[in-house]
């Protein structure tokens, strides 16, 4: 029998996909397949027609709406897979590597290094610091001035919108001009094979939210400290006509020895706001530490920060986020209705002139609140 | 690789890590028998030991067709988690209305008419009563509301999901690795098949027969597990 012309009988097909041919049949029929187009088609057929195969990469694949906490997930089909790459030998790298990572990993250009993991831009890429819902960190290497780098990439998902990718420049391009103390450093932004990413200096350390994590509610000294640094950069920032958009403990960092602070992610959730918006309906970050202008989505100016550094202190003297919901419902209704619960009840040990500090800063009313960060840093350093 | 700084430094854009997670905690806490304790709270109402088992395995199906169902429209997960669990205790609640059939089967479907009923019922209400104007992340949530019978394919495209999902890991072990491997990186992954031959050190056309028989097996599952669930 000559296999590459010889096709597929019509029962041969059905048993050839019930394995009940010999091994000689089984052979040639697999030596046709190799060449035969037709016959691909009509197995695929009989398998299933084209919408079950449609349907299979659609729903086996993850995607953005996996629910947690459910006794099927923990068995779903990632894990199945990561369970059957684990026995090919040369795999074994990629076997903890969740599927948008590969996806990164797999857009990078090659490298003749082989400790590293690709190329990005002038950059070797050496690892991935983590992944979330808006991208992905790589830390990289830069060879001219020998030293390393974190690179934040928007996400491939959301850089399909067109919006969220100029915004994603066009902001990270404002934080580049912001130098300051207590602003991380933005050494360039760019964009390869149509993925925007910016590069940051790589520190080590931690951040604000970490901290309260670890250590609940800290000194009045530290508070005052902290505080201090924050609304200085914030005010920096504002001189440039730049508002963050999501002042809050997580986007507060602590560099390693001086624990001095670095603000982080300036005008960033207005780019995910955009793809948002476009492209697939979810809201991006956590409500707990918004002022009610942005919870109503009314037009915000820098003073919209201003309510949010009040949460943040008030997070750093109580070790809880000042408006509090099961929901994120409850916590919007609560940013642009209730008063938080006072300081002194839940810490004595705050005085009381920081504690109007801050009831002055969670002022409903943008007008009502101290206008400038300029002033509340002064007052936090006297 | 030493990623404190970092680590935080990235969740400050991801999706509410840090809080979300603090409330999906109490969804995963699991009781003696290792049933998530909402599930366990749901089955309380359930009394009948052999409902409780298909109401498990039901509700395993719906959970996260509601809970996709409900992102979609713009909810967080939190909230999407909450009111999948409202809409399961609602149709928990009716179960006392079946009249015991010997049927499995009937069981389901009805089980499956009531469940779109209230999935329909409570997705109508997804219409935040906050301030009206700008442009804000509440303004998406305002969307147009779909028709019931827009939302009643949906259901059923997302349940079709689940147990595609369902089936696969139930099959998954009559396969051999390599089987099932050309099965996932071709049909699911969508890797040209020459490519997986390689990587495999198989043939193209014993890839070819790997993905059809799986897909086959597929079908045939997912297919019978459908019209159990097809609504009367």
């Amino acid at each position: 029998m000559n296999a590459e012309t010889t096709h597929f009988e019509p029962g041969q097909l059905q048993r050839f996909l019930d394995s009940d041919l010999t091994d000689a049949e089984q052979l040639a029929a697999e030596r046709h397949l190799e060449v035969c187009d037709e016959c691909r088609q009509q197995l695929h057929q009989s398998a299933a027609d084209v919408t079950w195969w449609e349907d299979a990469s659609d729903f086996l694949t993850d995607d953005e709406f996996e629910i947690v906490g459910t006794a099927s997930n923990a068995i779903g089909p990632t894990a199945m897979m990561s369970q059957s790459r684990q026995s090919t030998a040369d795999d074994a790298e990629a076997d903890a590597i969740p599927t948008d990572i590969r996806q990164i990993i797999a857009w990078l250009d090659p490298t003749d290094d082989p400790a590293m993991l690709g190329r990005l831009g002038g950059y070797e890429i050496a690892g991935v610091v983590s992944a979330g819902g808006m991208g992905v960190v790589l830390k990289g290497f830069d060879r001219s001035l020998n030293r390393y780098v974190a690179i934040k990439i928007l996400a491939p998902h959301l850089a399909t919108s067109g919006a969220a990718k100029k915004r994603f420049g066009r902001e990270a391009q404002a934080a580049a001009a912001v130098v300051h103390d207590n602003v991380i450093a933005i050494h360039g932004v760019d964009e390869s094979h149509s993925l925007p990413y910016l590069v940051m200096p790589y520190l080590r350390g931690t951040s604000l939210q970490r901290r309260i994590d670890e250590h609940g509610a800290l000194s009045v000294v530290e508070i005052l400290r902290l505080g201090m640094q924050t609304a200085g950069g914030l005010s920096a920032a504002h001189d440039q006509g730049l508002v963050h958009r999501d002042v809050k403990p997580a986007n507060i960092l602590l560099d390693g020895t001086t624990e001095r602070v670095l603000l982080t992610d300036f005008g960033l959730a207005r780019a995910a706001d955009d793809a948002s918006l476009t492209h697939s309906g979810v809201i991006v970050g956590t409500p707990y530490f918004m002022s009610p202008e942005q919870a109503e989505g009314a037009a915000i100016d820098h003073r919209s920060d201003l309510f949010s550094l009040g949460s943040v202190l008030y997070t750093m003297c109580t070790g809880r986020p000042p408006f509090r919901a099961d929901t994120s419902w409850g916590i919007l209704r609560k940013v642009t209705d209730a008063q938080p619960h006072s300081i002194r009840d839940l810490n004595p040990d705050i005085p009381q002139w920081l504690c109007e500090i801050i009831v002055r800063l969670h002022q409903k009313d943008p007008a009502n609140r101290f206008q400038t960060a300029h002033e509340v840093a002064d007052l936090l350093g006297q | 690789m030493d990623g404190g700084f970092a680590d935080n430094f990235f969740n400050s854009t991801g999706f509410c890590v840090k809080y979300c997670h603090s409330i999906r905690v109490t969804v995963q806490e699991k009781d003696l028998n290792g049933i998530p304790d909402t599930q366990a709270s749901l089955l309380i109402r359930v009394k009948d030991p052999l409902d409780r088992d298909a109401w498990l395995d039901f509700s395993d199906i719906y959970r996260p067709v509601i809970y996709r169902m409900a992102r979609r429209r713009g909810l967080q997960d939190a909230d999407a988690q909450d009111l999948t669990q409202r809409v399961l205790t609602s149709v928990a609640a009716k179960m006392g209305d079946w009249q015991h059939d010997p049927e499995r089967g009937r069981f389901r479907a009805w089980l499956s008419t009531v469940t779109r009923n209230a999935i329909i019922d409570h997705l109508r209400k997804v219409k935040p009563d906050v301030a009206q104007g700008g442009s804000s992340l509440i303004q998406q949530l305002k969307h147009l509301p779909a028709s019931d019978e827009a939302t009643h394919s949906e259901i059923q495209r997302e349940r079709r999901r689940q147990l595609f999902r369902r089936v696969a890991e139930d099959i998954r072990s009559e396969f051999g690795e390599t089987t099932w491997m050309a099965f996932w990186l071709t049909a699911v992954d969508l890797t040209p098949v020459a490519d997986v031959a390689d990587q495999l050190k198989r043939s193209i056309g014993s890839i070819y027969a790997a993905r059809s028989r799986v897909m086959r097996r597929l079908r045939q599952r997912v297919s019978e597990l459908e019209a159990d669930f097809d609504e009367c």
